[in-house]
């Protein structure tokens, strides 16, 4: 049996959780593995810093995300 | 000279709480009447809580999961519990995520499944490396468990820890110390519901994984002690005092 500040703190969490579902990925976006595969770039690390380019000249926008567990960037035009 | 009993189970994860290994516990708990009660960690699943939970996951939420954890608190009633890293999630996410929304509401369920603890006269340590539970009278180091290898896990954990009883892998294990001091170590199968841990489906690991848990006696005087596994192997539960 638990005590009413608990109760009250789980459905508190439920809320937040609720509250912090990410959106669904969406068919425009792509990851920084895709533009690379894509021949975006020569290198993974030049692709990295290219996206980034464009993520701060305005051109595309970022947010992250997680596939299979695993946490990535996902990239959209802005 | 007396002999004091204990028992250690780990790995109930909440809801995925396999029912016939909770039911084997609780009646194998009722004939040997142990002196000590040991929960190894991960009594609760928190899934929607693991970093890279999908939507689905989410939108699962915990509520059913920690009531199952309490509840099962309830019927065993632990004296130790050494938490592992699924309960670990909200005392973790409570520290430091960046979502401060799901971080202060983490930390308020922490401080209260404390208290929750606390109630029922637990012992208990946080899921930190180099943290461990020991009875009064000595014997084996009590710990969830750390190290994931399931190539003689008792070894590994035998080598940081020296003697323990861990839970952590699924897998029960026996490593008996080539030292002059002896010593041993022992890796708990689990009371969760082993079909039901899909995020394992794709690990090769998954078929070492047994339902199970340890019972073991302690010299009063001496701290020396020994510990069986009881496994479900097939359809048997089978311990050193025959079929269960």
């Amino acid at each position: 049996m638990k005590n009413a500040k608990t109760e009250k703190a789980l459905s508190s969490l439920e809320w937040a959780i609720a509250q912090s579902v990410v959106p669904p990925r969406q068919e425009d976006e792509f990851t920084c593995e895709e533009f690379l595969r894509l021949g975006g770039a020569p290198s993974r690390s030049s692709a990295e810093s290219k996206l980034k380019r464009m993520v701060s000249n305005g051109d595309l926008l970022k947010r992250p995300f997680c596939i299979n567990g695993n946490c990535c960037m996902l990239y959209r035009k802005a | 000279m007396a002999f004091k009993k204990f028992l250690y189970c780990a790995d109930s994860h909440g809801d995925l709480i396999h029912d016939e290994s909770r039911k084997k516990l609780l009646k194998f708990a009722e004939d040997f009447k142990p002196h000590y009660r040991i929960h190894g960690g991960d009594l609760w699943d928190f899934s929607p809580l693991r970093g890279g939970a999908s939507p689905e996951d989410r939108a699962g939420g915990i509520s059913e999961d920690y009531n199952a954890g309490i509840k099962f608190l309830d019927e065993y009633k632990p004296n130790i519990l050494t938490l592992g890293n699924h309960d670990d999630r909200i005392w973790q996410i409570g520290r430091d995520n960046s979502n401060g929304v799901l971080r202060e509401h983490c930390a308020e369920l922490a401080k209260q499944s404390e208290v929750e603890f606390k109630k029922r006269k637990i012992t208990w340590i946080p899921y930190v490396i180099g943290k461990y539970l020991r009875l009064p009278e000595g014997g084996p180091k009590f710990m969830h468990g750390f190290r994931s290898s399931m190539v003689s896990p008792a070894k590994l954990h035998h080598a940081d820890w020296g003697s323990c009883i861990h839970g952590h892998v699924h897998k029960p294990d026996t490593y008996v110390a080539t030292h002059a001091d002896g010593g041993m170590s022992m890796s708990s199968g689990c009371i969760g519901d082993i079909e039901k841990m899909h995020y394992a489906d794709r690990y090769s690991s998954k078929m070492g994984w047994r339902q199970g848990f340890i019972y073991g006696m302690i010299n009063d005087k001496t701290g020396s002690w020994h510990a069986w596994h009881v496994i479900k192997e097939g359809g048997d539960w089978i311990s050193p005092m025959g079929i269960l």
